[in-house]
């Protein structure tokens, strides 16, 4: 399993990030490092298909997405979970509601697998909590929940270490370095910290 | 060029007088009229005037209990709750905000009661000074109201009811698979994440369909059906405006996300469908009951229900940032509905 990006071609304006950039990443965790401002988050953005790129082209395990596709096909967002940095945008949601709309959305999810990673997390006990008064380790818990329960074969993981309480930090480095293990998952990983967890590559972007 | 202004002004004078005059003599007088209920709830039987004494003192504290989550946003009560206030002082600081909100109904009342006393109605001088009570005592009961909606918000009455309902069993909830339309459009509504919420709205639906059943039961005759037609328009293109307003940046929050999950593409259509809702229901409505009550005359009838589907679809189909574009469309549609609505009763 390889993840291809292709003469990727992007820019906010015309501050441009990426001037055909190419990459390879195979199944494991790929840590994305780089200043701040260097594109970092966008290129997880641009491989979750929240941004266009305005060229090149994304290639993993024979299912392509390039620029001029109007959004990134099905059978892309399928196969790929975007871990946003920033709080779920659905604060109106109780976690557990959070949970099961995105869950709904992949379909054939695991519960157990999905109960699993709440109860690792210590999320059991605030699933009826709303997102907009849960707190923002109990956000970012929610979307890892999912990231790490989703039979997905990209992962993207922005900042993923951000407000974790210790315990929670811990399962989620034990996780990752099971999953690398595994070789089941490409997992590009942002972060300013060396993360700890078993790095397969490492990708500085903006040098 | 300032100078010029002035000039043109002055000239323009005269005329703005000569027009304008009348519409405030006779808004005046109508002002007058805000006082009337409290003070006639004296000279009527003691139901009929205690039910009208307080249906005029909710309907004068009601723009408070609307306003409440702008005037106490639920981060100023957490902060409120930190903070080393009695609960004294923060009732208090309830009824001064609410007096001082209510201080224009009070100028108003004060004018009525000096209309009343320069004309001296024979109703009026025998209800002295009872009359005055009652009309003090009704801005106060507001007042009181007004005071109590504001604490209900601060003390998030609501969030507490809800965290004091016992929880389900985490099966039972990470069990649940929320629907697009639920999880997206429905519970953000109905939670009041959008702004009008699923309430307002259905209450704005309500008042367009009264409007509409008193303008085709003909409850009050000396109200032409151009003015009913008029403000029935008003209303329903209102509700779509505003509930457009919020539902654009709602959705811009939720794209970046959505775009990247495995959900169907149509969201944006479901969103644009509630949208239109509220005009539609009114409409349906309206032309429903134009059928029930009204001789069949299906070429006006047709071009009625014909611009009650188009306006909002028309209005859907603009960006609501484009203000002169919706300005412009709010006033024609306005225009014809009222126009071809009227021509439904002649």
């Amino acid at each position: 399993m390889e993840l291809t990006i292709d003469h990727l071609v992007f820019a906010y304006g015309r501050r441009w990030l990426f001037e055909g950039f190419c990459a390879r990443a195979g199944a494991g965790v790929t840590w994305v490092q780089g200043a701040n401002g260097s594109g970092k988050s966008t290129l997880l953005r641009l491989l979750a298909g929240a941004l266009a790129p305005r060229h090149g082209s994304f290639e993993l395990d024979g299912c392509r997405y390039a620029a001029g596709d109007r959004v990134a096909p099905l059978a892309w967002r399928q196969q790929t979970f975007w871990c946003l940095s920033d709080p779920p945008p659905t604060p109106w949601l109780t976690i557990a509601e959070c949970l099961g709309f995105v869950s709904g959305a992949y379909g054939g999810i695991d519960a157990a697998r999905l109960r699993e990673q709440v109860d690792a997390l210590g999320l059991e006990a605030a699933l009826a909590t709303p997102l907009r008064e849960a707190s923002l380790g109990q956000q970012r818990k929610t979307l890892l929940a999912l990231a790490l329960a989703l039979p997905v074969k990209l992962l993207l993981l922005d900042e993923p270490f951000n407000a974790l309480d210790v315990a929670s930090a811990r399962h989620l480095s034990g996780t990752l370095a099971e999953r690398a293990a595994a070789g089941e998952q490409v997992i590009l990983l942002t972060s300013h910290v060396e993360p700890h967890v078993p790095v397969r590559a490492t990708w500085a972007l903006g040098g | 060029m300032l100078r010029e202004l002035l000039r043109s002004l002055k000239e323009a004078l005269p005329i703005m007088m000569g027009v304008s005059g009348p519409i405030f003599i006779a808004s005046f007088a109508a002002l007058a009229w805000a006082g009337v209920p409290p003070m006639k709830a004296v000279t009527l039987p003691w139901r009929t005037g205690l039910a009208l004494w307080l249906a005029q003192a909710m309907l004068a504290a009601w723009p408070l209990w609307a306003l409440r989550r702008r005037l106490l946003p639920e981060a100023w009560c957490v902060q409120l709750r930190c903070l080393p206030l009695t609960a004294r002082a923060l009732a208090w600081s309830d009824v001064a905000v609410s007096a001082v909100l209510l201080a224009p109904l009070a100028a108003l009342y004060a004018l009525s009661v000096l209309v009343f006393a320069l004309h001296r109605p024979a109703w009026w001088l025998q209800a002295l000074p009872w009359s005055l009570v009652s009309l003090a005592g009704s801005w106060l009961a507001s007042c009181g109201l007004g005071a109590a909606a504001l604490a209900w918000q601060r003390r998030g009455g609501l969030v507490r009811a809800a965290r004091m309902a016992p929880a389900p069993a985490p099966e039972v909830l990470l069990a649940a698979r929320p629907g697009q339309f639920a999880a997206l459009l429905w519970w953000p509504a109905w939670r009041d994440a959008l702004v009008p919420g699923a309430r307002p709205l259905a209450a704005g639906v309500a008042a367009s369909v009264a409007l509409a059943v008193a303008w085709t039961q003909g409850w009050w005759p000396g109200v032409p059906g151009a003015a009913w037609a008029l403000m029935f328009s008003i209303l329903a293109i209102a509700l779509t405006e505003r509930l457009q307003r919020a539902m654009e940046p709602h959705l811009d929050a939720l794209a970046p996300w959505l775009v990247s999950l495995p959900v169907a593409r149509g969201w944006r259509w479901r969103a644009r469908v509630v949208v239109c809702l509220p005009m539609l229901v009114a409409g349906a409505a309206a032309v429903l009951l134009a059928l029930a009550t009204r001789p069949w005359r299906g070429v006006p009838l047709a071009a009625f229900a014909l611009g009650l589907v188009a306006t909002p679809a028309v209005m859907t189909a603009i960006p609501a940032s484009r203000r002169e574009a919706h300005v412009g469309l709010w006033a024609v549609c306005t225009g014809l509905l009222t126009a071809v609505g009227s021509e439904l009763w002649n």
